[in-house]
């Protein structure tokens, strides 16, 4: 009786895991098609849409780009001058040094000519104290400004202090170790001014720059990352950007707009209360705040996110580094789903509920779990020879020829909009990857995002700590 | 090793000889991992292919390209040099691949880039050379075409080269259900109309989106062979409220100052949005007749409105509302509201010395600094 009830179970279990595999395939291949519609409607408005209109029009939005820096002396001073050559007509650019305890603020002060000033600042969004503000004498300088406050130990409190400092109705979230697409204003304006909806954030795709060739702030020259755990990461951002995020932009439910980029309504963001900086997922944190606010609002809205490659950035190189911050995203992702458990499900939030909310539950929050169940009940079988190893085969190649197969897909279309790399040999590199992650690089994700649920979940103390840059490559002097 | 692929073939033919006695989820997995390697083999080789095809594409265009660059340098860019100048070579051009639709492709996107980038003569000569080579008949065929983009496309080229086209095939497209179409007409009626380039903001029912509006205005603001149409004829609550907003920062752009009766009539609307924005244009026209109304109007608004009432007030800097500009920067209890009093008075520069001079000395804490801030010169924003 007993073995009988076992067996159901076990059997159950067995077709239920199946059917959750075969219903994930089908949304990606859904996604698959939606960005692929999606990327070619971007690159036709591409063509009939002048960027001019927006540089040349006294009616263009002011835009304040807010960078908050712990600890950046090495990148600093080439990454600010990068953010004052953005292409666009009006725009600040806020550093607010978050108690860094290196050179970063006296770095920024000597090579910019700063000099404290009374600064009018209102506390709208809750963060660590200000300390002083900091313009430059230098009118080249004219459009920074530099915001030093206690440390808060995160990027959401010290991003809540630029956005009190900003002037402007847009704001631009980004890391000061990123360097940008001159023309990133520009073109993450462009949905904001091209809707009858109201756009209220978007966000463009990013990439790592660890092999890429840098000079004054400039990327010069680039390439896929030489090192294999940034290229595997390389590889997972053009699928999840590429792929993913357009699939979602093209259904109105974007779940995120990641924290490296992304452009988004000041007044909506205030509106909802700014970054949370006890979030450990504070990008995706916000992007829920703010749809949730425009649903109990009863006001439409759209997020959305572009195709283009906006932002390079340094993505870890080490384990150590890697997995702190796969632990982090996790428990991010949890405590996301702990505080938002009302809108799952829940009609009153529309998309959100119905949609953003049970795909990411169901197919980003529970997947490591289940594989996990999965490998241990792999174990299991193998110990208790209970395994049909004919049956075995065909289902691992079921999940690694599909795997492979999305991954391709997001190359495909990467290449079909944008070739950032022209030499096949970068490509090829990078399709080299697609076939090894399974192997190599998704049982680290999984390690280290089974290891942030067991963090979260047992409360254990969260410390940011801080990746070490190594910096650009700089640019040989000729 | 060759036990091993033996092994592993003879597995292959053992699941392929039973697979109709497989599970069903087994045959599915088995035809989705055939799909999924069928799609992996396409997809790697369309990358190839595209590959291909770009380096076969560049190998044909390149010489074209560089033959038109010489001919458009020699025919074009250096005959603007001399006084005389001459027709474009027609002969020469001719001798290019026109025939093929590649040619004509190519040789429409580089007289666009000059266009573009030279004015004057040049961008003259382009256009000459673009109509006596008949290119524009191509863009004229597109505007009859069932498919929205291929329309958008061909008034794209036209409303670039400036080509007029009778307005019984564009006005249609004002209001085509495709909003690229529409848009697309509306701008070049803008640009192209000889008589009534505005004319269309009567027939708008659609919202004007703000980056129509951008183009709308750039066109406008570049047209110099009319003159610039009075905008006070749209702000009218008759019209859809895009189409006020947009006259209304026209208006004001153009500082049309006979518009400010229309819009001051506008400071009654519903619509919190073209309220703000008419308080605005009052302040950019300078219309000292509008300060009493402003003020009078102040309590009863939200706060959007009252702090456009007070840039509006600086910006007509008249003096006259400088001690109610004082209270609020005093009294009131939003930060917002403080700030932008601070800067309206600062806005009245000479006439607001003596005041500044009183509240400097006497102000603390946050109002010192709020006063600070505004007379920073190095703050701009």
């Amino acid at each position: 009786m007993q073995h009988t009830i076992w067996t159901n179970i076990t059997k159950f279990y067995e077709h239920a895991v199946f059917f959750y595999c075969v219903l994930l395939f089908a949304f990606y291949t859904f996604l698959a098609f939606l960005s692929y519609f999606a990327i070619r409607r971007y690159s036709w408005k591409n063509r009939i849409r002048e960027t001019l209109t927006l540089v040349e029009s006294p009616l263009t939005p002011g835009i304040s780009v807010i960078a908050p820096a712990y600890n950046e002396a090495v990148t600093i001073i080439p990454n600010v001058r990068s953010l004052l050559t953005l292409n666009y007509p009006r725009f600040e650019v806020i550093i607010v040094n978050d108690g860094s305890t290196d050179e970063t603020l006296e770095k920024l002060i000597n090579e910019f000519e700063l000099s404290e000033i009374d600064f009018a600042y209102n506390q709208q969004l809750t963060c660590q104290p200000v300390k002083r503000f900091f313009k430059s004498d230098n009118p080249a300088y004219a459009k920074l400004l530099v915001v030093d406050k206690v440390n808060g130990k995160s990027k959401a409190d010290a991003v809540n202090a630029g956005i009190n400092a900003a002037s402007f109705a847009y704001f631009l979230n980004t890391d000061v170790d990123c360097i940008l697409d001159r023309n990133t204003l520009l073109k993450l304006i462009r949905p904001f001014m091209d809707e009858e909806t109201r756009v209220i954030a978007t966000g463009a795709t990013l990439r790592m720059a660890n092999s890429c060739e840098a000079d004054a702030g400039m990327l010069t020259s680039i390439k896929p990352p030489e090192e294999w755990l940034p290229r595997f990461q390389e590889m997972e951002y053009i699928r999840s950007f590429v792929l993913g995020k357009m699939g979602w932009t093209s259904i109105n439910a974007v779940p995120n707009v990641s924290g490296g980029l992304g452009l988004f309504d000041k007044e909506i963001v205030v509106k909802a209360g700014g970054y949370d900086p006890k979030s450990l997922g504070e990008d995706m944190d916000m992007i829920i705040r703010m749809c949730k606010y425009m649903c109990e609002q009863k006001l439409e809205y759209a997020v959305r996110y572009i195709p283009e490659t906006l932002c390079w950035t340094e993505s870890p190189s080490t384990f150590k580094v890697f997995g702190r911050q796969r632990t982090r995203w996790a428990r991010g992702l949890l405590q996301i789903f702990s505080t938002h458990r009302s809108v799952l499900f829940n009609p009153k939030y529309k998309r959100l509920g119905l949609i953003v909310f049970p795909y990411n539950f169901i197919f980003e929050l529970l997947a490591p779990l289940i594989e996990f169940v999965g490998l241990l009940y792999y174990i299991y079988i193998v110990v208790f020879n209970i395994i049909n190893w004919d049956f075995a085969v065909i289902l691992l190649l079921f999940i690694y020829t599909f795997s492979v197969f999305i991954s391709s897909l997001a190359i495909l279309w990467d290449q079909l909009t944008f070739r950032y790399y022209q030499s096949w040999k970068d490509v090829a590199k990078l399709c080299m990857m697609t076939f090894l992650e399974p192997f190599l690089y998704h049982p680290l994700v999984l390690f280290f995002a089974m290891r942030g649920y067991l963090y979260q979940l047992t409360g254990k103390k969260h410390g940011w700590g801080n990746m070490q840059r190594k910096g650009f490559k700089q640019q040989p002097a000729v | 090793m060759f036990s091993f692929f033996n092994g592993i073939e003879s597995w292959f033919v053992e699941v392929k000889e039973n697979f109709f006695w497989l599970p069903t989820f087994i045959k599915g997995a088995i035809i989705v991992s055939l799909l999924a390697i069928a799609g992996i083999f396409l997809a790697y080789l369309n990358m190839l292919l595209l590959r291909a095809v770009k380096y076969f594409q560049d190998r044909r265009n390149e010489p074209v390209a560089e033959q038109i660059d010489v001919l458009m340098l020699e025919h074009m860019v250096q005959q603007d040099i001399f006084d005389e100048k001459q027709p474009p070579a027609l002969n020469e051009f001719r001798k290019l691949p026109l025939h093929h639709k590649w040619g004509r492709e190519l040789l429409v996107q580089k007289i666009l880039h000059y266009r573009r980038n030279f004015s004057g003569h040049v961008a003259d000569l382009s256009r000459s050379l673009y109509i006596d080579l008949g290119l524009h008949q191509y863009a004229q065929q597109k505007l009859s075409s069932p498919n929205p983009k291929r329309i958008v496309e061909g008034l794209s080229e036209l409303f670039n080269m400036e080509i007029t086209v009778e307005e019984k095939v564009v006005l249609p497209l004002i209001n085509h259900h495709n909003r690229y179409v529409r848009e697309m007409a509306r701008c070049y009626f803008a640009k192209c109309s000889a008589e009534h380039p505005m004319d269309f903001l009567q027939e708008i029912s659609k919202p004007l989106l703000a980056w129509e509006q951008f183009e709308l205005f750039r066109l406008v603001t570049q047209r110099t062979d009319i003159p610039v149409p009075s905008f006070a004829r749209w702000i009218d609550p008759a019209y859809h409220p895009s189409v006020i907003s947009f006259c209304l920062k026209l208006a004001a752009h153009f500082q049309q100052f006979d518009a400010i009766p229309a819009v001051m009539s506008m400071l009654k609307s519903e619509n919190l949005e073209l309220r703000a924005l008419s308080i605005n244009s009052l302040g950019k026209l300078m219309a000292l007749e509008a300060e009493l109304e402003l003020v009078s109007m102040y309590e009863e608004q939200p706060l959007s409105c009252r702090e456009e009432i007070l840039k509006a007030l600086g910006r007509i800097g008249s003096g006259r509302q400088l001690d109610f500009l004082r209270s609020q920067f005093l009294s009131s209890e939003d930060f917002e509201i403080k700030k932008q009093a601070a800067k309206s008075i600062v806005n009245h520069k000479a006439l607001a010395q003596l005041m500044l001079q009183q509240l400097q000395a006497q102000s603390v804490g946050q109002h010192h600094t709020i006063l600070q801030h505004c007379l920073n010169p190095l703050i701009k924003y």
